[in-house]
């Protein structure tokens, strides 16, 4: 092997600032994630329920046109709104979100721990702050693209077949549509990656993530169906996140609890997480 | 931007809970190749770590290039390090993992990657970087390690073992890149617990046990200093005892000893009078000499004789892998500019 001596040139260019090693973190994190079979999977899938509710949409407005014709004078019903795509969001929580909790968030710091990360990226200047943000953001974002994006098609096509004078109220879905996507992606972001600071093992760190976010719901989900007492609902994160849901849709919710129970709940979710990981990295004392 | 490049250490001081790592360190390194010698536990990967402002000093300080590099994003800038652990991301590929860090020093996506490659291939790595680290041996994800280290041309470069583990072939590509990023005037201070490792790369040493340096500098100067633990000269001669006799009046010889071959060992606390007397003596009586070596004139020795001095200091204070117990009484490191303290025990 030769030795090569390819000379010294000092740099001489436009050395970004500090602040920008989020930015690089994040995307080092969007690649990290892909790197999961879990996030591959859901990526891949999560559009089936939009696609899926689009052509049912489109099939029954088709069926209905045609029995409107042959019955002239008949009345349409009104397409689905609010609660159709507030139904969305619960296979897409279910189905895909928790994939990416799991196969993305709940192993980023515990693998970071296990590979020794930590060491190089505090040896640049990287802040515990900015470590922390560019993790989560790299989940949030992969879930908030898998939330917004499938209701965003659906919103749209109800505002197609819709009547033309309910074509704005069925688009102003969006916007409840865009604030329970950011809600969703920031507490399964931080959540997940705040659950991976616990401990090195990958493995314990994702079934840890996926215990809260599965028995919570089974036990609040028997509780409430053998004595009907709902309020077990308010210790599982999806039962939160879809009371604030139904608020922010303006669905009437099915029994007692109310989105002021449930946000306070939410914000001691995300605040203890981030006081979990911020433990972790805390004073950046690397200690390999 | 301070244009001084160099590390200061004042009175620095690290502890885990009762477990001091780090005592009262005071030094200054200016440019230059620097060996971090010391045994395992010695507090070795501490230092490096608080000069890397990956650990927050207990007391005292740590300077780099005029900066506390604790949190400081300015100092880090000018700061590489590898770290001992051999852990990477083994899905990625060399060249993936050296762009990634390299971005994180502030250059955009073109200059980060040009440098990555250019750092992968001054350590060789040139028909590896493509590959998935998982795929490397040993040697070479000690390479790509040392890449993402230079890949920003560091003023300071702290590498915590960096031979490990590597083949003749990794380490002389190792040693040479270290010795041209010193020699274009960055301060380079490698640790090892090897001591060949350091010899014939760099003669200026830090020799740290139990948490403190307990000699710093040249190794003849550090020597000098050691007015308790004599110069060995051993030289092959057909008289012995003649020679002996002769050198014997020299101011400064302490002891002889007569070993096998016709071969006499001078202890001698002036080394120079003694080569002088010794040239001197041979051409006047017409010794014939066969040899003349200095069996401790390697670090070897001199880093068995500091530790040892180091542990009957301290005592028997318990090693603690990444420290140890001080004792108060724990005699204080020596420099270049300071004289032996402790005659007590000096081996001769």
């Amino acid at each position: 092997m030769a030795i090569r001596d390819l000379g010294y040139r000092p740099y001489e260019g436009e050395r970004l600032p500090a602040s920008h090693n989020t930015v690089v973190l994040l995307r080092h994190g969007l690649t990290r994630a892909w790197g999961s079979w879990l996030v591959k999977i859901a990526a891949f899938t999560a559009w089936a329920p939009a696609l899926i509710a689009m052509f049912y949409l489109g099939t029954m407005t088709w069926i209905m046109q045609q029995q409107a014709g042959q019955m002239p004078g008949q009345e349409l019903p009104p397409p689905p709104g609010a609660d159709f795509v507030k139904a969305l969001f619960a296979w897409q929580f279910w189905g895909f979100l928790s994939l990416i909790g799991v196969g993305a968030g709940a192993g980023a710091i515990a693998e970071d721990i296990t590979f020794k990360a930590f060491s190089f990226y505090f040896a640049k200047p990287v802040t515990p702050p900015q470590y922390l943000a560019g993790r989560i953001a790299a989940v949030a974002i992969w879930c908030f693209a898998l939330t917004f994006l499938p209701s965003f098609l659906v919103v749209g096509m109800l505002a197609g077949i819709s009547p033309e004078e309910m074509r704005v109220e069925q688009a102003g879905l969006i916007l409840p549509a865009l604030l329970h996507s950011v809600l969703i992606s920031v507490v399964v972001a931080t959540g997940s990656v705040g659950m991976s600071s616990l401990s090195g093992s990958r493995a314990l760190t994702m079934s840890a993530w996926l215990i809260v976010l599965v028995i919570p719901q089974i036990l609040a989900l028997i509780v409430d169906t053998i004595a009907d007492w709902p309020w077990l609902y308010l210790v599982s994160i999806y039962e939160l996140l879809s009371i604030v849901g139904d608020a922010l849709f303006r669905i009437e919710p099915a029994n007692d609890l109310r989105w002021y129970y449930a946000l306070p709940l939410l914000g001691l979710v995300v605040a203890g997480a981030l006081a979990m990981a911020w433990r972790r990295v805390r004073g950046v004392e690397v200690i390999a | 931007m301070s244009d001084e490049i160099g590390i200061r250490a004042i009175r620095l001081s690290k502890w885990y809970g009762k477990v001091t790592a780090l005592q009262d360190v005071s030094l200054h390194l200016e440019p230059g190749l620097w060996g971090l010698l010391g045994p395992n536990g010695s507090g070795k990967t501490t230092f490096l770590r608080c000069i890397a402002g990956q650990l927050k000093p207990s007391l005292g300080e740590v300077r780099v290039c005029g900066e506390r590099p604790f949190a400081n994003p300015r100092a880090l800038r000018r700061i590489g390090l590898c770290p001992e652990a051999d852990a990477l991301y083994d899905d990625l590929t060399g060249l993936e993992f050296v762009t990634s860090l390299a971005r994180l020093s502030g250059y955009d996506a073109d200059e980060a990657l040009k440098r990555a490659k250019e750092a992968l291939e001054s350590f060789g790595l040139e028909d590896a970087m493509n590959r998935k680290i998982g795929g490397y041996s040993r040697g070479m994800r000690q390479r790509a390690k040392l890449a993402q280290s230079v890949v920003h041309d560091p003023d300071v470069l702290l590498l915590d073992e960096p031979l490990t583990g590597t083949d003749p072939t990794s380490r002389a590509v190792i040693l040479e890149q270290l010795k041209k990023r010193a020699d274009e005037g960055a301060v380079v201070l490698f640790s090892t617990h090897v001591l060949h490792e350091i010899e014939g790369l760099t003669d200026q040493v830090l020799l740290i046990a139990r948490g403190q340096v307990v000699a710093q500098g040249k190794v003849h100067e550090i020597r000098d200093l050691l007015e308790e633990h004599p110069h060995h000269v051993r030289v092959q001669t057909d008289q012995p005892r003649a020679l002996a006799a002769a050198l014997m009046a020299v101011e400064g010889v302490v002891g002889v000893s007569f070993l096998a071959n016709n071969t006499v060992e001078f202890m001698t606390r002036d080394p120079d009078a003694t080569y002088t007397t010794l040239a001197n003596e041979a051409v006047a009586k017409g010794f014939s000499i066969e040899s003349i070596t200095s069996p401790d004139a390697s670090l070897e020795a001199l880093f068995h004789y500091l530790v040892e001095r180091s542990n009957r200091g301290a005592g028997t204070g318990a090693d603690a892998g990444s420290g140890s117990v001080m004792s108060p009484d724990y005699q204080p490191g020596l420099s270049p500019g300071q004289q032996a303290k402790s005659p007590a025990g000096a081996s001769s």
